[in-house]
């Protein structure tokens, strides 16, 4: 407690001296050597922290301790810097500075990580969008894909499905081709999956949006590029942290089915619309509830929802060690966490270890050992998630779920999602996985640092598939109705893989009077293997037992493949900053990539050119008072696209199997048209974008507008049928998104306590394809991409509301099957006077034009409170067959669905209701139609948090030196049009795993 | 020393990213390089193997021709699949069994040219009977997907050699030509094709199949003498004969008979059919798919050769009574003894009030009659039987029973029916009838006494014999869809409600006579009036609809999309 109490003490005459030296500093002129220690609020050393001279090039940098020295004039004006927190002015003084830096989550003046490199924020003259991974830590998930939804401005995450253990789809700026958009994402420098870091070890995460700052990653930065940078050790004595929190999860916009009574009335209805004859007869279903109450086995009553759905308990523990001496310094962290799923049998669990070490040889040499090692284990119900939600939404109330002697309802024919849970078996895959950094930093020369980098990573998974056979009796006979699954399945399969990844590097800086010169050039290659087995045997006598060697050997199964790419690349980059104002960059990449042929372009250029102008700093503008910071930023550049598969331009043969008189023959052909002229397909992005800060940063404003060309886009077009081959994939086609990205933040306080601070992200994107090489448009499912729309544009008939009458049908163009009133009219588009596929027009957009978000935080003494808006607008979905329709396939009715035209309603209901008439299997009300299309804009509470942090006070006689506890709501409010499914659900038939919303209560301490 | 060490270590990554030019060269592992394909005898047999895997493509779970009888009158698909849409007259030309149908047949198409055009890569290492055989084996499955394709879409494109993407923008050729270069194709075939197989080649095509199916395809567009002629050309090879007992043909213990001319395997693992499943009586697990309709029932005659309009055999509560014993062998229907999964057999009982039925195996007992009580059992009192094997019923969705294409009942019909359109009509046409009906009664075609053997020569009577006759023999094997289209009796027989079984115990016993017309299509008018009683009968879900339009399938929308060719134009009515 001295100790701590002496710090204090040497903290408060430090400032005071500064204070001091303030009020005198113009007095003296003379150059002194200042010396002292950069730390953070813990007090601990803060590494890599800049100290530069304000008006000057000179800077240094704190050593692992967060002690630094820098000659500087005296009363002279330094700037401390350091990612993630706020940067600090103090006046150069011979006394000794101690200088405490606030961690913030965003600031002009941070270093942030760009490719291969660190740069200034305030230098940057690219769109490069950071957050921290305290900003972070304020929303406790377990994906860090989640994490980042609505965070930055231009990112656009979506999260489909509430799936134990899934990411989420991030898109960086719209979408730039029709293949594969996701961004590429590097840890440490090195690509990896975005599950390849626990959340918790995130130092920071830097989001490359525009090609000045991405084009250095070349042919694979179309899709944008995310840079994560774990957290390090620092010297100091051991210091420890712990983090848990437990929960619960729920589906969240669940439809509300109708019980046995109106399931039956209203299948009645729709039987009779189409003449047939009601099934149910008045007695039955006015007795139905009575007799339920005595006998529910054969009068069931099932909601198949509640029978189904359990709570998921989560929870996740993260303990993280963190020190070292000048020389070494660790940082160990174990993470576990747990996620149930929302029915049995489902779930996913983790186990991380990271290992950042980091060992300084001599002044000139230093290396970084790096180690993250996953296990994760992933569980469904053997039929699959599709299969068992598809079944809860759907089977009718009237089939029992179990029956009171313990055996299982027979659900539908043998679809009983209680029992796919409970009984199918088990689905498991185990990955395991090991990235390994190695990393060798040498400076020879003042300014010069040659990198040498060697990161493998290991990575193998096991799955195994145990089907079991489920069988259903009849209730009252006990004779086997039906078996399904059929039978015992056991499916076996392993893969593994090596990624090596090896660059050499080099940079150098140096600094003249009026200009800071940067060069990097550097060389790197990286290859990847992959092979893969799987084994199945079935009908085993004895399911419970779930091994290989249990089954027999009648009818077993193997199969095994491998393959592998390589990529191998050369970059630089020169960056210059001129009189502190004038900012100019290049970076082009040079990238050769096995996915082409040899003798077509294998290699391709990647360019790219920004400038930037720091205006506030220019003399006219300097006394501004209220005005902190302007700067205008251009950029061109382009970069590429190579994920498409790896081996398209081959033209292989297939192999497979065939059966004559009961024996398996093998069987070869050329499956899919081979095209050995493709190649890169490249993005060309020009952006301008402004910065401002007002009000001493207070008020930050960062703005992009962009427009982003994507050309040569390889696209799988439609070839004739009658080539009897799989279109191959071709360079062709040109797409557009032009848009713009918008941050405002603004941070105060109001008295020594109350702190508070709203971030709101805007961003507006327009797509359009601009050229399929005179091909298209072409139509997949309900999906068009035709040139001058929007990539996959919703595609269907036009509905114009209801039929009311006979004679309105008869007035109208010939529709599908027999149309009576109530049916759905559709417009005939091409007034040939028959509705069929040529009167198909574009009926919705599937790419969210607006996303928007607002984080607002509120922190009081100890009480901290954030709320986390998140939402996008002008976007559509658009359900059919299970999810939109009464009846389907023997499916069951939703309260929604009342609202129908019906001949029990009146013409006034009629005329407003909001479903056609019932129907069961009705060709004119099944197309795919704008009847059908949802605006399916949203704004969600996706979190809220709140905290309480004991005081120190308090904290003092404890052994904490910081405690806090916290709960915190995800998903919460959902404010949208869609009826019974949550907007962010894939399209059409959507009855896979639900949203979820969930709720946790956590703790957050260190020790002492 | 540190620094000695970068150096090297800095050298070595120059050297790793300069020297190694191969570094980038990556190629496919498991799957070889099509430029050196077709080079060995074995290769093409690997090649040949692939042209035959589209043949037994499944549709729903069904072999597709097994499937594509549920979009005739003699079957309806009770599940909502393609094949009821396309039944009830709802189809479009973005129906998936319409497009598919297509791409199978194409992509089967492709591989025939393939083979044919580049095989000669390796004529100088096979042996001539093999390398004669298997150019034989492409130009027969190429002549088989082109039947496919005019018989459901009419014009089709005629691709005969491989193309380039650009140059497959095609307009649809007249059916005329593309018939001529299947009968082309198949003449070639039969020559170069062998009378049978042995060992695991049992299973391609023979020189039987190439004439059989000419035999077929000329019938299907009226070349009455082709079809004569190519049907007699099989009959006298001499090497095929009728299966001696119906009901077993369609059985594991029937399998690769003489009466197979051309059929496709199954093996687990590799691909297997749900018919069973599908099909199956409620009582057996199954799903009562394919349901045999009230017009197949009745179509079947009398003992005495005669209509159940006409004979006085038939007895209304007793439909099975008297009845062409292959009414039995082909439907399941009331009274009949069953199997059930788990070993148990069961009597099949369809009466509405029969809410139990009988179980004799393992002991007796009464047990839920789902055949009555589930709302999906079999809506018209009867269950497909032909194709079902109760050694399937203890894994019913995975049967490994062989799917006929083409035997020697229909290649005799075949030839009798264009002997009575020729006007040609003898002893041998009779003796072509004659030898498949008796077959029916498991009885030698000599034995007259023993079955209602043809004996008229009117050519209008001789007409309406073999066209019921085809009928009787292939239900529920697929031909039967191209039957009522060439016959134009589509629109008569596929309008209109399907009346399932009647639910009403009072009129179930004494339903009204239907009248049969002159290609013995039941009618069924005298039931309309007792509709005006709600629950008489269980109808079928909707009205069936055949317009005019409908005799062609529609061109798939997807090909229509991309094929903008002006000679490429969808059929009309779509």
């Amino acid at each position: 407690m001295i100790i701590r109490m002496k710090k204090t003490l040497v903290y408060f005459c430090c400032l005071f001296f500064l204070f001091f030296n303030l009020q005198i500093s113009d007095i003296n002129a003379q150059s002194i050597k200042v010396t002292g220690k950069v730390v953070s609020s813990d007090g601990r050393g803060l590494e890599l922290a800049t100290i530069t001279l304000k008006g000057a090039k000179d800077a240094a940098v704190t050593n692992a301790e967060g002690v630094f020295s820098i000659n500087a004039n005296k009363s002279s004006t330094l700037i401390f810097s350091a990612i993630g927190y706020k940067s600090f002015e103090a006046v150069a003084s011979a006394a000794y500075l101690l200088i405490t830096l606030e961690s913030i989550t965003d600031d002009l003046d941070q270093v942030v990580v760009v490719g291969y490199s660190r740069q200034k924020k305030v230098n940057l003259t690219g769109a490069v969008s950071v957050i921290s991974g305290a900003e972070l830590a304020k929303r406790p998930v377990f994906n860090t894909t989640v994490a980042l939804q609505g965070a930055l401005p231009g990112v656009t995450v979506t999260q489909f499905n509430g799936v134990p253990g899934s990411n989420a789809e991030i898109r960086i700026r719209g979408i730039g081709t029709l293949g594969n958009n996701d961004p590429l994402i590097l840890v440490d420098g090195v690509v990896a999956a975005i599950g390849d870091i626990d959340p918790n070890n995130i130092e920071s995460m830097s989001v490359l949006k525009d090609a000045s700052s991405a084009s250095i990653y070349g042919s694979r930065a179309a899709g944008g590029v995310i840079l994560i940078t774990s957290k390090r050790g620092k010297s100091g004595a051991m210091k420890v942290d712990y983090d848990a929190f437990y929960g619960v999860q729920q589906p969240v916009d669940k439809p509300n089915y109708l019980g046995p009574v109106g399931f039956m009335n209203m299948y009645n209805e729709a039987l009779t619309n189409e003449g047939g004859a009601a099934k149910f007869t008045p007695d039955y279903i006015a007795s139905y509830m009575d007799n339920n109450a005595k006998d529910p086995d054969h009068y069931p009553n099932t909601d198949w929802q509640k029978a189904t759905f359990t709570n998921g308990i989560q929870q996740q523990h993260n303990i993280t060690l963190n020190g070292g001496t000048d020389k070494i310094k660790i940082l160990a962290a174990l993470n576990y966490m747990n996620q149930n799923g929302i029915v049995n049998n489902s779930g996913f669990n983790r186990y991380s270890l990271r290992l950042n070490t980091d060992y300084k040889a001599s002044e000139k040499l230093d290396f970084q050992f790096d180690m993250n090692l996953r296990r994760d284990n992933t569980i469904l119900p053997a039929v699959g998630y599709s299969e068992l939600f598809r079944q809860v939404y759907r089977v009718p109330p009237i089939y029992a779920a179990k029956y009171s002697n313990g055996s299982w309802g027979p659900g539908w024919e043998g679809g009983n999602p209680l029992s796919y849970s409970e009984a199918s078996g088990i689905n498991s895959t185990t990955g395991v996985s090991n990235l390994i950094n190695l990393q060798a930093n040498y400076k020879p020369l003042k300014g010069l640092t040659i990198n040498f980098n060697y990161a493998p990573k290991f990575a193998t998974s096991f799955a195994k598939n145990n089907q079991k056979r489920i069988e259903y009796f009849n209730f009252d006979s006990k004779a086997l109705l039906f078996a399904n699954p059929t039978k015992n399945t056991l499916s076996n399969s392993n893969a593994n893989s090596l990624n090596n990844y090896l660059r050499l590097q080099a940079a150098y800086t140096k600094d003249f009077d009026w200009l800071n010169f940067n060069v990097l050039v550097g060389a790197e290659q990286t290859d990847n293997t992959s092979q893969n087995f799987s084994a199945s045997r079935e009908a085993t006598l004895f399911p419970e037992l779930e091994q290989l060697d249990n089954y027999p050997a009648l009818n077993q199964n193997s199969s095994g493949d491998a393959s592998s790419w390589a990529l191998r690349s050369y970059y630089g980059r020169m960056n210059l900053v001129a009189s502190d104002k004038y900012l100019f960059e290049i970076n082009s990449r040079y990238d050769g990539s096995s996915r082409f042929s040899e003798e077509y372009k294998r290699f391709g250029l990647f360019p790219s050119f920004s400038a930037g102008w720091i205006m506030s700093k220019e003399n006219f503008m300097r006394n501004i008072k209220w005005l902190s910071l302007l700067k205008l930023r251009a950029s061109w550049g382009t970069m590429g696209n190579q994920n498409i598969g790896t081996y398209p331009y081959i033209s292989s043969v297939i192999l497979g199997s065939g059966v004559f008189n009961g024996n398996i023959v093998s069987v070869a052909a050329q499956n899919t048209v081979a095209n050995r002229k493709i190649t890169w397909e490249s993005t060309t992005i020009k952006n301008v974008g402004l910065n401002a800060a007002f009000l001493q940063n207070k008020l930050n404003i960062d703005f992009d507008y962009y427009e982003k060309m994507t050309d040569d886009i390889l696209l799988t077009l439609p070839i004739p049928l009658i080539v009897g081959m799989s279109a191959g994939v071709q360079n062709a086609g040109s797409v557009e998104n032009k848009g713009w990205d918008l941050q405002i933040s603004y941070n105060d306080q109001i008295g020594k306590d109350f702190k508070y601070g709203i971030t709101g992200v805007f961003s507006d994107v327009r797509n359009k394809v601009i050229d399929l090489k005179g091909t298209g448009p072409y139509i997949s499912g309900f999906q068009i991409t035709q040139v001058g729309e929007e990539i996959g544009s919703l595609y269907g008939l036009q509905a114009a509301g209801l039929f009311q009458t006979q004679s309105e049908i008869t007035a109208s163009a010939t529709q599908y099957g027999t149309v009576k009133p109530g049916d759905i009219k559709y417009i005939d588009q091409n007034k040939d006077g028959v509705i069929n596929a040529s009167d198909r027009v574009i009926i919705g957009s599937r790419i969210p034009r607006n996303t928007y978000s607002a984080n607002v935080f509120l922190d009081y003494k100890g009480f901290s409170l954030s709320l986390f808006f998140q939402g996008v607008s002008k976007y559509n979905g658009l359900q059919i067959q299970d999810a939109a329709w009464a009846f389907f396939n023997a499916g069951g009715v939703r309260d929604i669905h009342l609202d129908r035209w019906s001949t029990t309603r009146t013409p006034e209901e009629n005329l407003k209701a909001t479903y056609p008439r019932f129907f069961i299997s009705q060709t004119n009300n099944q197309q795919t139609s704008s009847y059908w299309v949802d605006d399916a804009s949203y704004i969600k509470l996706k979190t809220v948090s709140i905290g309480y942090s004991l005081p120190a006070s308090f904290l003092r006689k404890t052994p904490f030196s910081m405690f806090k506890i916290y709960a915190s709501g995800q998903n919460v409010i959902s404010w949208d049009k869609v009826p019974g499914y949550d907007p962010e659900a894939p399209l059409g038939n959507p009855f896979n795993y639900p949203q979820v919303a969930s709720f946790v209560t956590g703790v957050r301490l260190s020790l002492k | 020393m540190k620094k000695i060490n970068l150096i090297i270590l800095a050298f070595s990554m120059v050297l790793i990213l300069s020297c190694n030019k191969d570094y980038l060269n990556r190629f496919p592992e498991s799957d070889p390089n099509s430029a050196t394909y077709y080079t060995t005898a074995d290769q093409l047999t690997l090649a040949i193997n692939a042209a035959y895997n589209n043949l037994s493509y499944q549709q729903d779970g069904f072999p597709y021709q097994m499937q594509l009888e549920g979009t005739s009158d003699l079957v309806w698909q009770r599940p909502a699949t393609d094949a009821q849409t396309i039944g009830l007259g709802q189809h479009t030309s973005n129906t998936t069994m319409i497009r598919t149908i297509w791409t199978q047949s194409y992509i089967g198409i492709g591989r025939c040219n393939a083979l044919l055009e580049n095989m000669i890569k390796a004529k100088s290492v096979t042996t001539a009977a093999q390398y004669s055989r298997i150019e034989g084996e492409a130009k027969f499955l190429r002549a088989y997907y082109y039947g496919t394709l005019i018989s459901l879409y009419g014009d089709v494109p005629l691709v005969v050699k491989s193309m380039p993407t650009e140059e497959s923008y095609l307009a649809r050729t007249p059916k005329a030509e593309v018939l001529n270069a299947i009968f082309s194709d198949l003449d070639s075939a039969a020559a170069k094709l062998p009378l049978s197989y042995t060992g695991t080649d049992i299973g391609r095509a023979t020189k039987t199949s190439a004439l059989a199916f000419k035999s077929r395809i000329a019938l299907y567009n009226a070349k009455w003498d082709v079809a004569a002629a190519a049907s007699k050309a099989v009959i006298d090879l001499g090497y095929h004969a009728l299966y001696p007992n119906y009901r077993n043909l369609f059985m594991y213990v029937g399998e690769n008979s003489r009466e197979s001319i051309l059929a496709f395997d199954y093996k687990l693992t590799i691909r297997t059919n749900a018919a069973p499943q599908n099909n199956q009586a409620r009582n057996s697990s199954g799903f009562s798919g394919l349901i045999p309709t009230r017009a197949l029932a009745d179509s079947y005659e009398c003992t005495d050769g005669l209509t159940i309009d006409k004979s006085t055999l038939y007895s209304t509560a007793d439909p099975f009574k008297n009845r062409d014993p292959r009414m039995r062998q082909t439907l399941l229907g009331d009274g009949d003894t069953w199997f059930g999964a788990g070993g148990i057999t069961f009597n099949m009982t369809f009466h509405p009030d029969s809410t139990t039925c009988s179980r004799y195996t393992p002991t007796f007992a009464k047990i839920p009659n789902l055949e009555v009580t589930n709302a999906f059992s079999s809506y018209s009192g009867f269950i497909m039987k032909k194709y079902l094997d109760p050694q399937d019923i203890a894994v019913p969705n995975q049967s490994e029973l062989a799917f006929m294409l083409i035997r020697y009942a229909e290649v005799l019909l075949n030839y009798a029916e264009a002997k009575i359109e020729l006007n040609q009509i003898d002893a041998s046409v009779l003796d072509a009838i004659n030898l498949v009906r008796a077959r029916g009664y498991g009885v030698a075609a000599t034995q007259t006494t023993l079955y209602p053997a043809i004996k008229t020569t009117n050519q209008t009577e001789l007409r309406a014999i073999v066209r019921r006759e085809r009928k009787i023999e292939l239900a529920g094997e697929g031909l039967r869809v191209f039957d009522i289209r060439r016959w134009n009796i589509a629109e008569k027989v596929m309008n209109g409600i399907l009346f399932g079984k009647a639910m009403n115990k009072a009129i179930y016993y004494s339903l009204p006579k239907p009248t049969l017309d002159e290609n013995s299509s039941p009618g069924y008018t005298s039931f309309t009036s007792l509709l005006s009683v709600v629950g008489n009968f269980k109808i079928m879900d909707n009205p069936r609809v055949f317009k005019s339009h409908n005799l062609l399938w529609p061109i798939p929308q997807a090909e229509l999309d991309v094929n903008k060719n002006p000679g490429f134009k969808q059929n009309p009515g779509y």
